[in-house]
């Protein structure tokens, strides 16, 4: 037995090369194993910390309860820990608390609690969100997608390290039956030479299991720092959140540390198993190894054509070691797969930077709904004073109109399906009636190519006192939304129309009053808008925009709906802070909005940016199991068939042509992986997308750029490996090969 | 006509103590035509002084002169071509490419040069070696003294100027050796095809015209047997 060890230390000493891919290729699996799952857990964790933080820490509550009663539940064995709370409003006191030891059961344990101290109870509450992080019940989406992620980038990590282990024995499988089959004309046992390969395996694992682990946690906290610190700006804002603790997850360690051992256990065993089945001799001369039949290398034509003698020679040898081949082929199909897989996640999350940001260049949006006519001036006049800043302001008042839903185009009826538009009598419902200064009317005339004169003098027809059917206001309509389905920005034209079309329109507001509006025009492309009327392109609504002195009849005594102003400040954050005085004087009750939009888009940003760096690492680690195999592979094939170059040389092959077949060998490697790799991994994007649209809606697009990058980067690493292979040709004595070959 | 001279050539492995001299000062040359066969013990030089005459070894010194070219001042390119056109290489163990069939690894010195193979020539090799059934086959499906006839076929395709054959019965049964050697000695009659073989075999070193006897990196003997 103590032999056996000996021998397997031996062996581990004298495939050093193997050796360290093995232990390579175990660290990157265990290590990636525990970040991803310490990963998962300490998100989990900063979540359910969140909702205690704003929810407060209970499972579950009832009220009415006396102080009496909320002191006996909470000394009951059956809760964990609990506290009363009194709603403000309602002097109604609840008792909020923990269950022990919770389950599935927990409405049932509630309610008998209730029964047996208060039974006056009558509102329950379950805090299910904090319940689901803490495993009780089924997630929310959120966490239900974290979670598919987690054991979809597992799933992919366990192929990935399996497929690298098993290379690395693979590849000297067959030197192995020779050294098996000389151990058992030794007399050796099989079990004597099983026992070996588990001592290999053993000692590997024993050697790399630990090394992943510790790697794998000096990841998760590495990047959790980084986190954290993009994190930290959000923080500043969105008071409270938590910054992200890392978590050692014991399980998915000893997970890790398991899956490696028997991947390194299965593939050593198979060439002991083969060994074992062979006769000793057979073994040694390796007789029954080397079977080629002229079908099995046949190459067409059109190859040689192709690519000339060496180009046949390089794919005959191809298709001889298929098997070694398949293995490298495998290796980068999975190397493709997860780059553009991670790509793809990564476009999958890193989007939505705020519309109107990006398209109108806005960087200050401000709002003041509900105000008088006297007050927005006021504000309008003091933002115009503000130094460094190009704002421009508008009015807009609710008002319903019975339009026909054949007015919705096919694309507004799809995207604003279900949404307040359509009205139960199928009449498209919301109006809103909109104006801006004077020169941004002016603009939007220009862009709807409409005359300006049409809408002053006797042209601006406006009376109060008219009723439908004559005379009534003419304005132009904003034909044109922009939305955000989930990072992919869609545009539409949502109406119908045609100039000169009318119809009734009355005013959301005390009193009610019905004009006749007529469609001068429209502004259909997002080029031709002015910034001032950016808010209006987001919402769902039909955008009437008239001249300020329309308005000013239309809304008359009414309170104004909504009032924005949008603009470019040279610096936002001091604009915002100027701003935001000016509105506090003149609304003392703060219902209004002042928003920095750069600040916001940085926090997107920072947001987006820690995800790519989180995608990014991954599919890095991922892809440095993919290329260990591949050089692993490639090189120990290179060897491997030395002799065979050394033969190909002797009788006359230049170094030239030699290295012409190694290029051609990876090119077909890198040819035949991106066949395999590209139609993969777009079936599994596919099954990515899907899991994702459970909790988030997205349009489905193909990661082009993942593919074209990998593509190319596939070919770059064959081609690497090629060389750094045909170099070890270059260094090795041709007469020393010969001679290797003749002993 | 001399078809290979040389000249005061030496080999030395390694470096200060543990330096070998496996050729020590050796010159000597061949006629067009004729059949030498190199003897010596195991570790005398011979198969050294084999890889010297094939262009795949460098010297340490002195020269070698086949068909008029000093081989050894081609730079590496020059010498792979130089080789496949001119030297044909017969070794112990067959080393044919295992994924060509007999045919194409008859042919491989003349794929190698882009050429098309030479049909007569190769009609004349499959007749002279008795390879007509089995041009289709893959080496591994060929017995031992085929394999060998085949290499053989290959170091005749390019009319070189000069065969080398590393102990080419040395891995055969007495019969199969036998017929290996008719089949060279042949091609030596026929072609006037000169021969160089190495051999530790005495029986077989008597067939030839002229024996080179090499101990220690020195030719010790030099005599021709037979005119």
């Amino acid at each position: 037995m103590k032999i056996m060890f000996s021998l397997a230390v031996k062996q581990l000493k004298k495939n050093k090369k193997r050796t360290l891919i093995t232990v390579i290729g175990i660290i990157l699996s265990v290590s990636m194993l525990t970040a991803v799952s310490g990963l998962v857990e300490a998100t989990r964790e900063m979540m359910r910390q969140t909702y205690i933080m704003h929810g407060g820490n209970y499972h579950v509550g009832f009220s009415p309860v006396t102080e009496a009663q909320a002191n006996d539940i909470i000394a009951d064995a059956r809760v964990e820990s609990g506290y009363t709370q009194t709603n403000a409003e309602t002097g109604e006191t609840w008792v909020l608390f923990r269950i022990r030891g919770v389950g599935r059961n927990y409405e049932e344990v509630t309610v008998q609690i209730a029964g047996s101290y208060a039974p006056d109870a009558v509102n329950f509450r379950y805090n299910k969100e904090l319940m689901a992080t803490e495993g009780v019940i089924a997630g929310d989406n959120s966490l239900t997608t974290m979670y598919s992620i987690g054991i979809v980038l597992g799933l992919i990590i366990i192929a990935g390290s399996v497929i690298v282990i098993a290379n690395a024995f693979n590849i000297s499988a067959s030197e192995r039956v020779r050294q098996f089959g000389v151990l058992k004309s030794a007399g050796a046992t099989k079990r004597q030479i099983r026992v070996t390969v588990l001592a290999e395996g053993i000692i590997l694992s024993a050697l790399s299991v630990p090394l992943g682990i510790a790697a794998g946690y000096a990841v998760e906290w590495v990047a959790l720092w980084v986190a954290n610190g993009l994190l930290y700006e959000v923080n500043m804002l969105n008071e409270g959140a938590l910054l992200i603790k890392p978590t050692l997850s014991a399980a998915a360690a000893l997970l890790a540390a398991l899956l490696s051992v028997l991947t390194v256990l299965l593939s050593a065993w198979f060439p002991a198993g083969k060994a074992a089945k062979m006769s000793a001799l057979d073994a040694i001369n390796l007789t029954s190894e080397i079977k080629i039949k002229p079908r099995q290398v046949k190459t067409s034509p059109l190859t040689g054509k192709l690519f000339g003698f060496e180009g046949s020679l390089a794919a005959k040898a191809l298709k001889r070691n298929r098997r070694k081949y398949r293995a490298t082929v495998i290796s980068l199909t999975v190397s493709i797969v997860l780059f553009i897989l991670g790509s793809g996640f990564g476009s999958f999350l890193s989007s939505s930077l705020d519309m109107i940001y990006k398209d109108f260049g806005v960087n200050v949006i401000m709002n003041y709904p509900g105000s008088g006519l006297t007050e927005l001036s006021e504000i309008s006049s003091g933002l115009a004073k503000l130094p460094g800043a190009e704002i421009a302001g508008s009015k807009m008042l609710y008002a319903s109109a019975n339009i026909p839903l054949s007015y919705l185009t096919r694309e507004a009826a799809l995207y604003w399906e279900g949404e307040d538009i359509t009205a139960a009598d199928g009449t498209a419902d919301i109006v809103e009636i909109i104006t801006a200064d004077n020169a941004v009317f002016e603009q939007i005339c220009k862009s709807a190519n409409v005359n300006p004169d049409l809408f002053t003098g006797e042209n601006a027809n406006v009376n109060p006192d008219l009723s439908v059917g004559e005379n009534g206001i003419k304005g132009i309509l904003i034909n044109f939304c922009l939305l955000d389905d989930a990072g992919k920005r869609i545009t539409f034209k949502p109406f119908n129309y045609q100039t000169g079309d009318k119809f009734a329109v009355s005013r959301n507001a005390a009193p009610p009053s019905v004009y006749e509006i007529e469609l001068s025009g429209e502004v259909s492309d997002i080029d031709d808008l002015p910034t001032a009327i950016a808010p209006y392109v987001q919402r769902e609504s039909l955008n009437i925009v008239v001249p300020e002195k329309s308005f000013a009849k239309f809304a008359a005594d009414a309170e104004v709906s909504m009032a924005y102003w949008v603009g470019v400040a040279e610096n936002p954050a001091s604009f915002c802070a100027e701003a935001n005085s000016i509105f506090e004087s003149v609304s003392p009750n703060g219902n209004y909005y002042v928003v920095n939009y750069e600040q916001n888009a940085r926090i997107t940003q920072s947001i987006n940016l820690l995800i790519t760096i989180f995608i990014y690492s991954f599919v890095g680690m991922l892809s440095l199991i993919a290329v260990t195999s591949v050089l692993g592979t490639i090189s120990t094939n290179i060897s491997l068939r030395l002799p065979e170059f050394a033969m190909l040389s002797s009788v006359g092959m230049t170094p030239r042509s030699l290295k012409r077949m190694l290029n051609f060998e990876s090119l077909f490697y890198g040819l035949k992986a991106l066949a395999f790799g590209l139609p993969i991994s777009f079936v599994l994007y596919y099954i990515m997308y899907r899991a994702f649209e459970i909790s988030v809606k997205f349009a489905f697009v193909l990661p082009w750029q993942g593919m074209l990058i990998c593509s190319a980067a596939v070919f770059i690493i064959t081609f690497i490996t090629m060389r750094y292979s045909s170099n070890i040709l270059r260094g090795k004595n041709m007469v020393e090969l010969i001679r290797n070959i003749n002993i | 006509m001399e078809i290979v001279t040389v000249k005061n050539l030496s080999k030395i492995y390694g470096k200060g103590d543990t330096a070998v001299k496996a050729l020590d000062d050796v010159s000597f040359s061949i006629e067009k035509g004729e059949f030498v066969a190199i003897i010596g013990p195991s570790g005398s030089g011979k198969s050294t002084l084999l890889h010297m005459l094939g262009g795949v070894d460098r010297p340490t010194g002195g020269t070698v002169t086949i068909d008029n070219t000093d081989i050894y001042s081609l730079s590496e390119s020059n010498l792979a071509i130089f080789r496949r056109r001119h030297i044909g290489l017969i070794y112990q163990f067959y080393n044919l490419i295992p994924v060509l069939t007999a045919e194409e690894n008859i042919t491989l010195p003349q794929l190698l040069d882009s050429r098309k193979p030479d049909a007569e020539k190769f009609a004349e090799i499959v007749r002279a070696t008795g390879l007509s059934e089995r041009l289709k086959h893959m080496p591994n499906q060929l017995s031992g003294g085929q394999q060998q006839r085949v290499s053989i076929g290959r170091a005749l395709i390019n009319n070189p100027a000069i065969i080398l054959a590393d102990e080419p019965t040395g891995n055969l049964d007495r019969k199969n050796g036998k017929e290996i050697l008719e089949l060279l000695k042949a091609a030596n009659k026929r072609f006037n095809q000169t021969l160089v073989v190495i051999t530790h075999d005495e029986a077989i070193a008597m067939q030839a015209e002229r024996v080179i006897t090499i101990e220690d990196g020195k030719i010790i003997r030099d005599e021709v047997i037979r005119p």
